[in-house]
């Protein structure tokens, strides 16, 4: 647990020391603005049956931030490493692989959930300054939407943030490792996507598409109906996940 | 310290190593002596457990490397080959950051930090980001790092490697003092740097143990051993054959003619003076001396020799 606690601190710092880390928010914040404020503009001519911040969590843009969010936060983790031969120094001090997999994926998860709080910012001054009723009576806010969905976005990252994690531990090469996440992430939601896309699909195919699909996830958890089955399928994938990086680090001791 | 039974690697197919087998003693320092693509690194990569062997066994203290690894990676400080190092700390800020991944907390920490950068004369850079210090002094921040802990074994790659040659001085130095208190398994494919700093070396090359020995000492397992000149005026047949027969000198080869006179190498065995002699014979054939030398070998010598034979 140490040695984990140790791994965890040094990971974290390499996030909050870095200028990326810094423009990341930034962009990020300023991309969550821009879209609160199209929906809040939208909101005062149509009113919405759904509150404002589950409008939002629907939203494809919100999608796509998030989506291009992972490969930015993980491409670092591995790979760097990799190129800089600093995982020799690092695997043969007494420490287990499974921890440095471990630090390096929750700090990632951690910098991911901070990158979401601007955004949690922005809803919570919406629901303290603006009075519902100028929106012609429909609500702007409610607190399932906000914990459901930034519940939501946490079971959703550590899954996705997993996938960062493997890619990266498959080359030494940062881009390659950004574009090689960007791309499984991009197929998975646009599998989800299908589901809304073509309503006559065989009914087994809307079945799996709606147990795998995030935005179906987040559809259920935004409107405050909180099943356990995307936990149990967030938390099982991310295990695999992370065990498959552990396979590809170790990949020096197969014995071929 | 070390002991190494039959280790063999592979990698898919290619033989890097090939039943390699040697022991070190505790307190020793010894060199790991072989040119590029030996096997060095991938030996040392086996007795730290970042790589696992295809076959043998390697024990430090007593301990099997992979089956009590983590035991074992706390009693060794390594530094790996060209030393890689995180770019974006500091240097004392990575130092206590290696320190307690290896276990040291609080005091002990404070002072195992505080006297690696002594012995390795950080101080003065105990806040430079490690991204922008020199080869040298990045090269000392490996060191430290391996010492931190004072671990009762230090194995380093190549320390010297793409240093200058002050740095290289310095490093020697250091590591000369560090066996005091170590075991050191250093790894090198350059002659002069054993001969100085080690008492004993291991000669490997494509993967096969060559030969083990004190460095001195290793020069007297050759066959051939150390070499003499004489340049004499005469006929050269005759002194050619003459030579041959004087007690010790395995080969003459004539060297070079000028006029009447005739350069002679001598192969002769180790630790004989053969000059006594040849000095006889010459006074009694009456030939005329103008040069009369000898040179032991060098351990240069006994590795160009036994990386020659491994081409013949
Ligand atoms: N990861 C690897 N995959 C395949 N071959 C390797 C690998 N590492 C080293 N080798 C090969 O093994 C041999 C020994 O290499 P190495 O141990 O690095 O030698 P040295 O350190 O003595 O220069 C070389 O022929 C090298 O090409
Ligand atoms: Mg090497």
């Amino acid at each position: 647990m140490r040695t984990f606690l140790i791994l965890l601190s040094r990971e974290i710092k390499a996030y909050f020391q870095s200028i990326v880390a810094y423009i990341v928010i930034a962009a990020v914040s300023l991309l969550h603005g821009v879209i609160f404020l199209k929906f809040v503009t939208a909101l005062k001519s149509d009113s919405v049956p759904m509150a404002l911040n589950q409008v939002m969590l629907l939203n494809n843009q919100f999608w796509l931030v998030l989506l291009l969010i992972i490969p930015l936060i993980t491409m670092r983790l591995f790979s760097e490493e990799q190129k800089l031969g600093t995982l020799e120094p690092l695997l043969t001090a007494p420490v287990q692989s499974w921890q440095v997999i471990f630090s390096k994926y929750t700090a990632a998860l951690l910098f991911y959930m901070v990158l979401y709080l601007p955004y949690m910012f922005y809803m919570i001054y919406f629901e303290k300054t603006v009075n519902a009723s100028a929106f012609g009576g429909a609500y702007a806010f409610s607190s399932p939407s906000f914990y459901g969905g930034y519940a939501m976005i946490f079971l959703i990252g550590l899954f996705f943030v997993a996938v960062g994690c493997l890619a990266s531990a498959l080359t030494s090469n940062q881009i390659i490792a950004a574009v090689i996440s960007f791309t499984i992430l991009l197929i998975y939601f646009f599998l989800g996507l299908l589901r809304v896309q073509f309503n006559d699909l065989p009914q087994i195919t809307i079945e799996f598409l709606e147990y795998i699909s995030p935005i179906e996830h987040m559809r259920d958890w935004s409107a405050g109906f909180f099943n356990t089955r995307p936990v149990v399928y967030y938390v099982s994938f991310a295990a695999l996940t992370l065990s498959l990086t552990h396979h590809v680090l170790d990949y020096r001791k197969w014995r071929i | 310290m070390i002991k190494v039974d039959q280790l063999s690697k592979r990698y898919s197919g290619h033989t890097a190593l090939d039943s390699v087998s040697f022991e070190v003693g505790r307190g020793e320092i010894v060199g790991f002596l072989g040119p590029n693509g030996a096997g060095k690194t991938t030996t040392l990569r086996i007795l730290t457990n970042y790589l696992p062997p295809s076959s043998g066994s390697a024990q430090i203290d007593g301990l099997d490397v992979f089956k009590n690894s983590l035991e074992v990676r706390k009693r060794i400080g390594y530094m790996p080959e060209n030393v890689p190092l995180y770019n974006d700390m500091r240097v004392k800020e990575y130092l206590r950051f290696r320190g307690a991944l290896k276990g040291l907390k609080g005091k002990a920490l404070r002072i195992g930090v505080g006297e690696a950068m002594d012995r390795t004369s950080l101080h003065e850079v105990r806040r430079k980001m490690i991204g922008t210090l020199s080869k040298g002094f990045r090269q000392r921040v490996g060191l430290a790092d391996a010492l931190v802990n004072r671990p009762p074994l230090l194995i380093l790659d190549e320390p010297t490697n793409g240093l200058d040659p002050n740095q290289i001085r310095e490093v020697r130095g250091l590591i000369k003092e560090l066996g005091g208190d170590h075991t050191v398994l250093i790894s090198t494919h350059i002659l002069p740097e054993v001969e100085m700093t080690c008492g004993r070396v291991i000669i490997i090359n494509q993967g096969k143990i060559q030969a083990i020995g004190e460095p001195r000492n290793l020069a007297g397992q050759m066959r051939s051993a150390g070499t003499a000149r004489v340049e004499l005026k005469g006929d050269p047949n005759v002194i050619e054959g003459k030579l041959g027969k004087v007690g010790g000198v395995r080969r003459v080869t004539l060297e070079r003619s000028d006029a009447d006179w005739h350069l002679f190498v001598m192969k002769v065995e180790a630790n004989k003076d053969v000059r006594e002699m040849i000095d006889r014979l010459a006074r009694k054939e009456q030939w005329a001396m103008r040069e009369l030398s000898r040179k032991d070998v060098s351990l240069e010598d006994v590795f160009a020799d036994l990386t020659m034979n491994q081409h013949d």
